[in-house]
């Protein structure tokens, strides 16, 4: 009997199989010429699922809470292992105690970081007319949209439209009949943008770069206190717009431009964290014992002001461009509300 | 017809039809859980019914092998027998009797109904990886991920695209972890 073969290409996401806490077997979905395999894996053996596009009845996408939660795990983490040594070093203004409420902060902060940067959680679940069955690896929204985005035209082109009996008893059905004929509605890679966006935040992100910028400056050129302080707030300000542009940007109309600004603004903050804490870290070691409160203690050490100047420059041109994008996008009319 | 409803994958309370195929996420009328749900034409399809084998009516018709007063239809085409409708189990376009499905499935020649296969290489590179958390247990893992690795160097692998280095690097462990011992039995001996 001759052996048949199949060629398969893996689709994107990857799950686990189990319950949150204990998971027997890692899962992936991959794409056949006619088919959709879902592939367990547990030690040294693989479980295989195959799905035939012209049995396929029914994708179901849902959201979950489980994101939220993992945030609010972390979040705690980070505030039971970050806040002590904070608070001593609010008592005591010793630098290497804000050194490691920094570590603790940023480890915790960065799964915080991609957890919610890897879009919402969901459980997806696809039906045929004997089951209906989870596929663990589909387990972000984001990704369970750009699968379906592939495979629809597949499964509509392998089960062909519905005849007009079919549609007269099922109206919803007039839009997949139509994808046989039109190429799919959601875009290559993503889905289709469905929120009007007129890029408030994003113009937020851009301004608080470029305040912070003019904040960083006066406040080393006049030896500042206070306008350090507020461009610290600042800095924090547009770390946290720069997350939350990123993570809303995904199913919104903004302009690719406004969104790669918005993308190249969250790694600036990102180099500009790990840049200072190396310069505390330094700071600490070679001057242990010394408070450190503002940053401006540290403008004698090799380099940091022009360290200080050159990220603040750049972030002015990244918020200056970013601005431009913004306006341009601005000026676009608006797009008619969906019917 | 009436199709059949798509139910909510949290309450398994039925969704209406109003909520299938949009492009945003809905909330679910009986427990508010959003979801999108895209339902396909073979939702409203009804199940194909199945083979009927005809029965033979005029004397000297070829009959089915499995089941002699029917009438034959096609051949099978792993072993030739010949097949009623009832029998005949079409795969990729191949016709085949039950028998010879069974037999595919089992030594692993079917990869279209296959549906598990052991990973020798994962297998391989576990039992040399895992005793080194007990060190002393390598000894005996380390031999045995050798054998296993050599021995099933050739067995079908995953029936998605996968490459051999977890067969390599076990092999290099194990060597490794043996080389490490006779070493350290060596030297003790020596001393």
């Amino acid at each position: 009997m001759a052996e048949l073969t199949a060629k398969y290409v893996k689709l994107p996401g990857r799950g686990r199989r189990g319950t949150a806490v204990f998971s027997y077997a890692r899962s992936r979905l991959w794409l056949g010429e006619d088919h959709l395999l879902n592939v367990d894996f547990t030690v040294a053996s693989e479980e295989y699922k195959r799905f035939y596009f012209h049995d396929i009845e029914a994708f179901v996408i849902r959201r979950t809470g489980t994101r939220q939660m993992w945030n609010w795990i972390f979040g705690v983490l980070l505030a039971l292992t970050a806040g002590p040594f904070f608070a001593v070093w609010r008592s005591q203004g010793e630098g290497g105690f804000m050194i490691a409420a920094i570590a603790f902060a940023a480890f915790w902060g960065l799964f915080i970081l991609v957890n919610s940067l890897r879009g919402a959680t969901c459980q997806t679940h696809i039906r045929t007319a004997v089951q209906l069955e989870q596929l663990p690896s589909l387990g972000r929204l984001p990704v369970a949209r750009t699968v379906l985005a592939r495979i629809q035209p597949l499964i509509v082109a392998a089960q062909g439209a519905a005849t007009p009996e079919e549609l007269a008893g099922a109206p919803w059905m007039t839009a997949s009949a139509a994808a046989t004929t039109a190429p799919t509605p959601y875009r290559a890679g993503g889905p289709k943008p469905i929120r009007a966006d007129r890029g408030k935040i994003h113009g937020g992100l851009f301004g608080i770069l470029i305040l912070e910028a003019i904040l960083v400056g006066v406040a080393f050129l006049f030896f500042d206190t206070p306008m350090t302080v507020f461009s610290m707030l600042a800095m924090l300000t547009g770390a946290i717009l720069s997350v939350v542009a990123v993570m809303r940007q995904g199913d919104s109309d903004l302009p690719g431009a406004v969104r790669k600004m918005a993308v190249v603004a969250l790694i600036y903050y990102v180099l500009k964290c790990l840049i200072g804490f190396v310069y505390m870290m330094v700071f600490a070691i070679r001057h242990p014992g010394t408070p450190m409160l503002t940053g401006l203690e540290m403008i004698g050490e090799p380099g940091f002001t022009e360290t200080a100047a050159i990220t603040a420059a750049l972030g002015a041109i990244i918020g200056l461009l970013g601005l431009i994008t913004v306006l341009g996008h601005l000026r676009r009319p608006p797009a008619a509300p969906a019917a | 017809m009436t199709p059949r409803l798509v139910a909510c994958t949290k309450c398994r309370a039925p969704l209406p039809p109003a909520l299938y195929n949009t492009p945003e996420l809905r909330a679910c009328p009986a427990c508010g859980a959003f979801a999108q749900t895209e339902v396909f034409p073979a939702a409203l399809r009804p199940p194909g019914p199945g083979a009927a084998a005809e029965t033979i009516l005029v004397e000297g018709e070829a009959s089915c092998f499995y089941h002699a007063e029917k009438k034959a239809v096609v051949p099978c085409e792993s072993c030739g027998r010949f097949l009623c409708a009832l029998c005949d189990l079409e795969l990729n376009g191949a016709h085949i009797c039950p028998v010879c499905l069974k037999a595919g499935k089992q030594k692993g020649k079917l990869k279209q109904i296959e549906n598990r296969r052991t990973l020798y290489d994962s297998l391989a590179l576990a039992v040399a990886v895992y005793p080194m958390i007990l060190v002393w247990t390598s000894i005996i893992g380390a031999p045995i991920a050798l054998y296993i690795a050599i021995r099933y160097w050739n067995a079908p692998s995953s029936v998605v695209p996968r490459g051999k280095w977890r067969a390599w690097l076990a092999i290099v462990i194990a060597v490794l972890q043996i080389g490490g011992w006779t070493a350290m039995f060596v030297a003790i001996s020596r001393s």
